[in-house]
Protein backbone atom coordinates (compact mmCIF):
# COMPACT_ATOMS: atom_id res chain seq x y z
CA UNK A 1 0.00 0.00 0.00
CA UNK A 2 3.09 1.96 0.00
CA UNK A 3 2.60 3.18 -3.70
CA UNK A 4 -0.85 4.05 -3.11
CA UNK A 5 0.25 6.43 0.36
CA UNK A 6 3.18 8.30 -2.21
CA UNK A 7 0.49 8.60 -4.94
CA UNK A 8 -2.03 9.96 -2.40
CA UNK A 9 0.69 12.82 -1.09
CA UNK A 10 1.46 13.45 -4.09
CA UNK A 11 -1.60 14.67 -5.55
CA UNK A 12 -2.85 16.38 -2.50
CA UNK A 13 0.82 18.54 -2.19
CA UNK A 14 -0.03 19.16 -5.71
CA UNK A 15 -4.12 20.37 -5.14
CA UNK A 16 -2.68 22.68 -2.01
CA UNK A 17 0.50 23.87 -3.85
CA UNK A 18 -1.75 25.33 -6.70
CA UNK A 19 -4.08 26.80 -4.59
CA UNK A 20 -7.00 24.70 -6.40
CA UNK A 21 -8.51 23.73 -2.70
CA UNK A 22 -8.46 24.71 0.84
CA UNK A 23 -8.24 21.50 2.64
CA UNK A 24 -7.59 17.89 1.78
CA UNK A 25 -9.41 16.08 4.28
CA UNK A 26 -7.58 12.62 4.27
CA UNK A 27 -7.07 9.87 6.98
CA UNK A 28 -4.09 10.54 9.30
CA UNK A 29 -2.25 7.75 11.88
CA UNK A 30 -4.49 7.50 14.70
CA UNK A 31 -4.06 7.21 18.50
CA UNK A 32 -2.94 3.37 18.14
CA UNK A 33 -2.06 0.94 15.65
CA UNK A 34 -5.26 0.08 14.68
CA UNK A 35 -7.05 3.33 14.13
CA UNK A 36 -6.96 5.98 11.42
CA UNK A 37 -7.94 10.05 12.65
CA UNK A 38 -9.24 12.23 9.87
CA UNK A 39 -7.04 15.02 8.97
CA UNK A 40 -7.11 18.33 7.26
CA UNK A 41 -4.20 18.98 5.19
CA UNK A 42 -3.95 22.62 4.90
CA UNK A 43 -0.33 23.13 3.25
CA UNK A 44 1.65 21.11 0.59
CA UNK A 45 4.21 20.46 4.38
CA UNK A 46 1.54 18.85 5.93
CA UNK A 47 0.78 16.16 3.30
CA UNK A 48 2.83 13.60 4.84
CA UNK A 49 0.68 12.76 7.68
CA UNK A 50 -1.56 11.49 5.41
CA UNK A 51 -2.25 7.98 4.74
CA UNK A 52 -3.97 4.89 4.22
CA UNK A 53 -4.39 1.76 5.67
CA UNK A 54 -7.05 -0.81 6.17
CA UNK A 55 -8.56 1.00 9.68
CA UNK A 56 -9.24 4.14 7.30
CA UNK A 57 -13.24 3.13 8.05
CA UNK A 58 -14.35 6.89 8.62
CA UNK A 59 -16.30 8.45 6.04
CA UNK A 60 -15.06 11.80 5.52
CA UNK A 61 -17.52 12.94 2.97
CA UNK A 62 -19.93 14.17 6.07
CA UNK A 63 -17.42 17.07 6.60
CA UNK A 64 -18.03 18.57 3.27
CA UNK A 65 -21.44 19.86 4.80
CA UNK A 66 -19.03 22.33 7.65
CA UNK A 67 -18.05 24.27 4.44
CA UNK A 68 -21.42 24.09 2.53
CA UNK A 69 -22.34 27.81 3.15
CA UNK A 70 -18.17 28.88 1.54
CA UNK A 71 -16.81 29.56 -1.01
CA UNK A 72 -14.23 26.85 -0.43
CA UNK A 73 -13.26 23.83 -2.58
CA UNK A 74 -12.34 20.83 -0.75
CA UNK A 75 -10.56 17.52 -1.74
CA UNK A 76 -11.47 14.65 0.11
CA UNK A 77 -10.19 11.00 0.02
CA UNK A 78 -13.00 8.67 -0.35
CA UNK A 79 -13.95 4.37 -0.76
CA UNK A 80 -15.53 2.94 -3.33
CA UNK A 81 -18.41 2.71 -0.86
CA UNK A 82 -17.92 6.45 1.05
CA UNK A 83 -17.86 7.98 -2.66
CA UNK A 84 -21.89 7.37 -2.86
CA UNK A 85 -21.88 9.73 -0.01
CA UNK A 86 -21.02 12.27 -2.32
CA UNK A 87 -23.92 11.60 -5.18
CA UNK A 88 -26.23 11.96 -2.70
CA UNK A 89 -25.20 15.31 -1.05
CA UNK A 90 -25.27 16.50 -4.75
CA UNK A 91 -28.73 14.88 -5.11
CA UNK A 92 -29.85 16.46 -2.33
CA UNK A 93 -28.33 20.00 -3.66
CA UNK A 94 -26.47 20.29 -0.32
CA UNK A 95 -22.90 20.63 -1.95
CA UNK A 96 -22.20 21.49 -5.63
CA UNK A 97 -19.99 18.89 -7.62
CA UNK A 98 -17.69 21.50 -8.65
CA UNK A 99 -16.94 22.56 -5.28
CA UNK A 100 -15.43 18.98 -4.27
CA UNK A 101 -12.09 16.83 -5.73
CA UNK A 102 -12.92 13.19 -4.96
CA UNK A 103 -9.56 11.38 -4.52
CA UNK A 104 -11.02 7.49 -4.79
CA UNK A 105 -8.91 4.73 -3.34
CA UNK A 106 -9.46 1.30 -4.23
CA UNK A 107 -10.01 -0.26 -1.55
CA UNK A 108 -9.38 -4.25 -0.25
CA UNK A 109 -11.40 -4.03 3.05
CA UNK A 110 -11.07 -2.52 6.19
CA UNK A 111 -10.16 -4.69 9.13
CA UNK A 112 -12.14 -4.64 12.16
CA UNK A 113 -9.99 -2.95 14.74
CA UNK A 114 -10.97 -5.11 17.64
CA UNK A 115 -10.40 -8.19 15.64
CA UNK A 116 -6.55 -6.83 15.01
CA UNK A 117 -5.87 -5.65 18.99
CA UNK A 118 -6.82 -9.16 20.17
CA UNK A 119 -3.27 -10.16 18.63
CA UNK A 120 -1.01 -6.95 17.68
CA UNK A 121 -0.63 -4.30 20.96
CA UNK A 122 -1.97 -1.26 20.83
CA UNK A 123 1.28 0.97 21.26
CA UNK A 124 3.01 -1.14 17.97
CA UNK A 125 3.57 1.53 15.37
CA UNK A 126 2.23 0.67 11.82
CA UNK A 127 5.65 0.50 9.08
CA UNK A 128 3.47 -0.84 6.17
CA UNK A 129 0.90 -2.75 4.93
CA UNK A 130 0.43 -5.41 2.14
CA UNK A 131 -2.47 -6.29 0.66
CA UNK A 132 -2.34 -9.64 -0.82
CA UNK A 133 -5.78 -10.26 -2.03
CA UNK A 134 -6.94 -12.84 0.32
CA UNK A 135 -5.22 -11.78 3.44
CA UNK A 136 -3.77 -8.26 4.95
CA UNK A 137 -0.13 -8.27 6.17
CA UNK A 138 0.70 -5.75 8.99
CA UNK A 139 4.19 -4.58 9.37
CA UNK A 140 5.41 -3.31 13.05
CA UNK A 141 8.16 -2.39 14.99
CA UNK A 142 7.21 -5.36 16.54
CA UNK A 143 6.64 -7.84 14.22
CA UNK A 144 4.91 -8.88 11.26
CA UNK A 145 1.25 -10.23 11.83
CA UNK A 146 -1.03 -11.90 9.05
CA UNK A 147 -5.05 -11.68 8.85
CA UNK A 148 -6.77 -13.25 6.73
CA UNK A 149 -9.58 -10.92 4.47
CA UNK A 150 -12.08 -13.63 5.56
CA UNK A 151 -11.88 -13.52 9.01
CA UNK A 152 -10.97 -9.98 9.92
CA UNK A 153 -12.90 -7.78 7.61
CA UNK A 154 -15.90 -5.81 8.71
CA UNK A 155 -19.19 -6.89 7.87
CA UNK A 156 -19.78 -4.36 5.22
CA UNK A 157 -16.42 -4.81 3.61
CA UNK A 158 -17.29 -8.66 3.35
CA UNK A 159 -20.89 -7.72 1.35
CA UNK A 160 -18.73 -5.64 -0.87
CA UNK A 161 -18.42 -6.81 -4.13
CA UNK A 162 -17.81 -3.26 -5.93
CA UNK A 163 -15.16 -1.18 -4.47
CA UNK A 164 -15.31 0.87 -7.84
CA UNK A 165 -16.00 4.48 -6.85
CA UNK A 166 -19.16 5.87 -8.39
CA UNK A 167 -17.70 9.57 -8.20
CA UNK A 168 -13.93 10.30 -8.58
CA UNK A 169 -12.11 13.25 -9.91
CA UNK A 170 -8.33 11.42 -9.39
CA UNK A 171 -8.40 7.34 -8.77
CA UNK A 172 -5.45 7.13 -6.36
CA UNK A 173 -3.26 3.69 -6.21
CA UNK A 174 -3.08 0.40 -7.34
CA UNK A 175 -6.42 -1.31 -8.21
CA UNK A 176 -7.46 -4.22 -5.90
CA UNK A 177 -10.39 -6.44 -5.90
CA UNK A 178 -13.12 -5.81 -3.56
CA UNK A 179 -13.18 -8.02 -0.60
CA UNK A 180 -16.74 -9.58 -0.96
CA UNK A 181 -17.47 -13.18 -2.26
CA UNK A 182 -19.66 -12.90 -5.53
CA UNK A 183 -22.75 -13.76 -4.99
CA UNK A 184 -22.73 -12.65 -1.33
CA UNK A 185 -26.32 -12.39 0.31
CA UNK A 186 -25.92 -8.51 1.08
CA UNK A 187 -29.06 -9.20 3.53
CA UNK A 188 -28.34 -12.16 5.33
CA UNK A 189 -28.07 -10.56 9.06
CA UNK A 190 -31.82 -8.66 8.02
CA UNK A 191 -33.21 -11.90 6.54
CA UNK A 192 -31.83 -13.31 10.14
CA UNK A 193 -34.09 -11.30 12.06
CA UNK A 194 -36.88 -11.80 9.61
CA UNK A 195 -37.04 -14.92 10.25
CA UNK A 196 -37.53 -14.22 14.33
CA UNK A 197 -41.29 -14.13 15.22
CA UNK A 198 -42.48 -10.55 15.98
CA UNK A 199 -41.86 -11.24 19.99
CA UNK A 200 -38.46 -12.21 19.73
CA UNK A 201 -38.16 -9.46 16.79
CA UNK A 202 -39.54 -7.14 19.95
CA UNK A 203 -37.03 -8.44 22.25
CA UNK A 204 -34.38 -7.55 20.21
CA UNK A 205 -34.90 -4.24 19.69
CA UNK A 206 -36.13 -3.89 22.90
CA UNK A 207 -32.38 -4.86 24.39
CA UNK A 208 -30.97 -2.77 21.93
CA UNK A 209 -33.00 0.33 21.71
CA UNK A 210 -32.92 0.17 26.00
CA UNK A 211 -29.46 0.90 25.98
CA UNK A 212 -29.89 4.34 23.51
CA UNK A 213 -28.32 7.20 25.11
CA UNK A 214 -29.79 9.50 22.98
CA UNK A 215 -26.21 11.38 22.07
CA UNK A 216 -26.89 11.88 18.27
CA UNK A 217 -23.88 9.55 16.67
CA UNK A 218 -25.62 8.30 14.49
CA UNK A 219 -27.26 11.63 12.84
CA UNK A 220 -24.42 13.48 13.20
CA UNK A 221 -21.94 11.47 10.99
CA UNK A 222 -24.72 10.46 8.56
CA UNK A 223 -24.42 11.54 4.98
CA UNK A 224 -28.11 10.79 4.45
CA UNK A 225 -28.87 13.58 7.55
CA UNK A 226 -28.65 17.29 5.98
CA UNK A 227 -30.96 19.04 7.71
CA UNK A 228 -30.16 21.64 9.28
CA UNK A 229 -32.81 21.50 11.93
CA UNK A 230 -33.64 18.40 12.73
CA UNK A 231 -36.76 16.60 13.81
CA UNK A 232 -35.32 14.50 16.43
CA UNK A 233 -33.84 17.77 18.42
CA UNK A 234 -36.97 20.10 18.81
CA UNK A 235 -36.82 22.35 21.90
CA UNK A 236 -40.54 21.22 23.28
CA UNK A 237 -41.57 22.62 27.00
CA UNK A 238 -42.17 19.89 29.61
CA UNK A 239 -45.72 20.20 29.74
CA UNK A 240 -46.13 19.61 26.15
CA UNK A 241 -43.84 16.17 25.84
CA UNK A 242 -46.56 14.15 26.44
CA UNK A 243 -48.13 15.16 23.09
CA UNK A 244 -44.90 15.37 21.27
CA UNK A 245 -43.76 12.29 18.95
CA UNK A 246 -40.73 12.46 20.88
CA UNK A 247 -38.87 14.63 23.38
CA UNK A 248 -35.30 14.69 24.37
CA UNK A 249 -36.24 12.01 27.26
CA UNK A 250 -34.74 8.60 27.01
CA UNK A 251 -36.93 5.91 28.13
CA UNK A 252 -37.43 2.74 25.96
CA UNK A 253 -40.67 4.04 23.99
CA UNK A 254 -39.15 7.17 23.04
CA UNK A 255 -35.82 5.51 22.36
CA UNK A 256 -38.18 3.19 19.81
CA UNK A 257 -40.22 6.26 18.11
CA UNK A 258 -36.38 7.97 17.53
CA UNK A 259 -35.02 5.19 15.83
CA UNK A 260 -38.25 4.91 13.73
CA UNK A 261 -38.37 7.97 13.21
CA UNK A 262 -34.83 8.10 11.60
CA UNK A 263 -35.50 5.03 10.04
CA UNK A 264 -38.18 6.31 7.77
CA UNK A 265 -35.77 9.60 6.91
CA UNK A 266 -33.09 7.58 6.15
CA UNK A 267 -35.13 5.66 3.83
CA UNK A 268 -33.99 6.03 -0.24
CA UNK A 269 -30.87 7.89 1.56
CA UNK A 270 -29.02 5.53 3.26
CA UNK A 271 -25.76 4.55 1.38
CA UNK A 272 -25.10 1.76 3.71
CA UNK A 273 -21.62 2.65 4.83
CA UNK A 274 -22.25 1.89 8.51
CA UNK A 275 -20.90 4.72 9.68
CA UNK A 276 -24.31 4.87 12.34
CA UNK A 277 -23.63 1.44 13.54
CA UNK A 278 -19.46 2.32 13.77
CA UNK A 279 -20.15 5.18 16.28
CA UNK A 280 -22.51 3.93 18.11
CA UNK A 281 -21.27 3.67 21.56
CA UNK A 282 -23.66 1.57 22.87
CA UNK A 283 -23.42 -0.32 19.49
CA UNK A 284 -26.98 -0.58 18.66
CA UNK A 285 -27.18 -2.36 15.20
CA UNK A 286 -28.16 0.35 13.38
CA UNK A 287 -27.03 -1.02 10.06
CA UNK A 288 -29.58 -3.52 10.19
CA UNK A 289 -32.49 -1.28 11.23
CA UNK A 290 -31.63 0.64 7.87
CA UNK A 291 -30.75 -1.96 5.43
CA UNK A 292 -34.50 -3.44 6.14
CA UNK A 293 -36.05 -0.59 4.81
CA UNK A 294 -33.83 -1.07 2.35
CA UNK A 295 -34.64 -4.06 1.00
CA UNK A 296 -38.13 -3.58 1.60
CA UNK A 297 -37.84 -0.90 -0.63
CA UNK A 298 -35.68 -2.95 -2.99
CA UNK A 299 -38.72 -5.41 -3.31
CA UNK A 300 -41.55 -3.57 -3.08
CA UNK A 301 -40.23 -0.76 -5.70
CA UNK A 302 -37.26 -2.09 -7.08
CA UNK A 303 -34.93 0.41 -5.23
CA UNK A 304 -31.13 0.18 -5.83
CA UNK A 305 -28.55 1.70 -3.02
CA UNK A 306 -28.99 5.19 -3.25
CA UNK A 307 -26.11 7.24 -3.78
CA UNK A 308 -25.07 5.10 -7.40
CA UNK A 309 -25.79 7.82 -9.49
CA UNK A 310 -26.19 11.41 -9.06
CA UNK A 311 -29.16 12.23 -11.23
CA UNK A 312 -31.37 9.84 -10.17
CA UNK A 313 -34.29 11.03 -7.88
CA UNK A 314 -34.66 9.96 -4.57
CA UNK A 315 -36.97 7.13 -3.33
CA UNK A 316 -39.59 9.08 -1.48
CA UNK A 317 -39.90 11.68 -4.40
CA UNK A 318 -40.73 9.84 -7.03
CA UNK A 319 -43.66 8.19 -7.89
CA UNK A 320 -44.42 5.48 -10.51
CA UNK A 321 -48.33 4.16 -11.78
CA UNK A 322 -46.70 0.49 -11.27
CA UNK A 323 -46.06 1.23 -7.71
CA UNK A 324 -47.80 -1.07 -5.51
CA UNK A 325 -50.68 -0.61 -4.03
CA UNK A 326 -52.56 -3.22 -2.20
CA UNK A 327 -53.67 -0.86 0.68
CA UNK A 328 -55.97 0.96 -1.45
CA UNK B 1 -45.26 -3.99 17.53
CA UNK B 2 -47.16 -7.52 17.08
CA UNK B 3 -48.62 -7.91 13.11
CA UNK B 4 -52.50 -6.63 12.61
CA UNK B 5 -51.98 -3.38 14.86
CA UNK B 6 -51.01 -1.06 11.84
CA UNK B 7 -53.26 -0.66 9.01
CA UNK B 8 -52.45 1.69 6.22
CA UNK B 9 -55.75 2.42 4.11
CA UNK B 10 -56.37 4.93 1.15
CA UNK B 11 -59.72 5.96 1.41
CA UNK B 12 -60.78 9.11 -0.37
CA UNK B 13 -62.78 12.42 1.04
CA UNK B 14 -66.13 11.31 -0.23
CA UNK B 15 -65.46 7.48 0.83
CA UNK B 16 -67.40 8.10 4.33
CA UNK B 17 -68.70 4.92 4.80
CA UNK B 18 -65.42 3.30 3.73
CA UNK B 19 -64.04 5.22 6.42
CA UNK B 20 -66.42 3.99 8.58
CA UNK B 21 -66.25 0.30 7.93
CA UNK B 22 -62.55 0.34 7.89
CA UNK B 23 -62.32 2.30 11.65
CA UNK B 24 -65.41 -0.81 13.25
CA UNK B 25 -63.09 -3.61 11.02
CA UNK B 26 -59.56 -2.33 12.97
CA UNK B 27 -60.96 -1.61 16.15
CA UNK B 28 -62.81 -5.11 16.70
CA UNK B 29 -59.61 -6.53 15.62
CA UNK B 30 -57.56 -4.77 18.12
CA UNK B 31 -60.05 -5.40 20.91
CA UNK B 32 -59.02 -9.06 20.39
CA UNK B 33 -55.38 -8.28 20.54
CA UNK B 34 -55.61 -6.44 23.98
CA UNK B 35 -54.04 -3.05 24.99
CA UNK B 36 -50.70 -2.26 23.15
CA UNK B 37 -47.60 -2.84 25.75
CA UNK B 38 -45.35 -1.13 22.77
CA UNK B 39 -44.23 2.34 24.00
CA UNK B 40 -46.60 3.08 26.58
CA UNK B 41 -43.42 4.05 29.17
CA UNK B 42 -43.83 7.49 28.33
CA UNK B 43 -47.77 8.13 28.31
Amino acid sequence: MRDTVTQLRKEAARLLKEGSVKYVIGYAQGTDVARAAPFFATVPGQVNTLTWTPFCVPNLVKYLLDFRYEDARLAVVVKGCDSRAVNRLIQDHQFPRERVVVLAVSCGGMLDRDKVLAVVEPGAALLEVEDRGADYVLKTDRGEFVFEKREALLAKCLECVDNAPVVADLVVGRQVSPPGRPGVDRFAAVRALERLDAAARSAFWDRHFSRCLRCFACRNVCPACNCKECSLEQAVPGWQQGVCWLSKRTSLGLNHMFHLIRMYHVTGRCIDCGECARVCPVNIPLRELYRKVAKDANELLGMSLPGLDPEEKPLLTTYQATDPDEFM
Amino acid sequence: MEPGRLEVRWIAGAEGAKVAQTVQEMTERIRELGPNQKMRDER
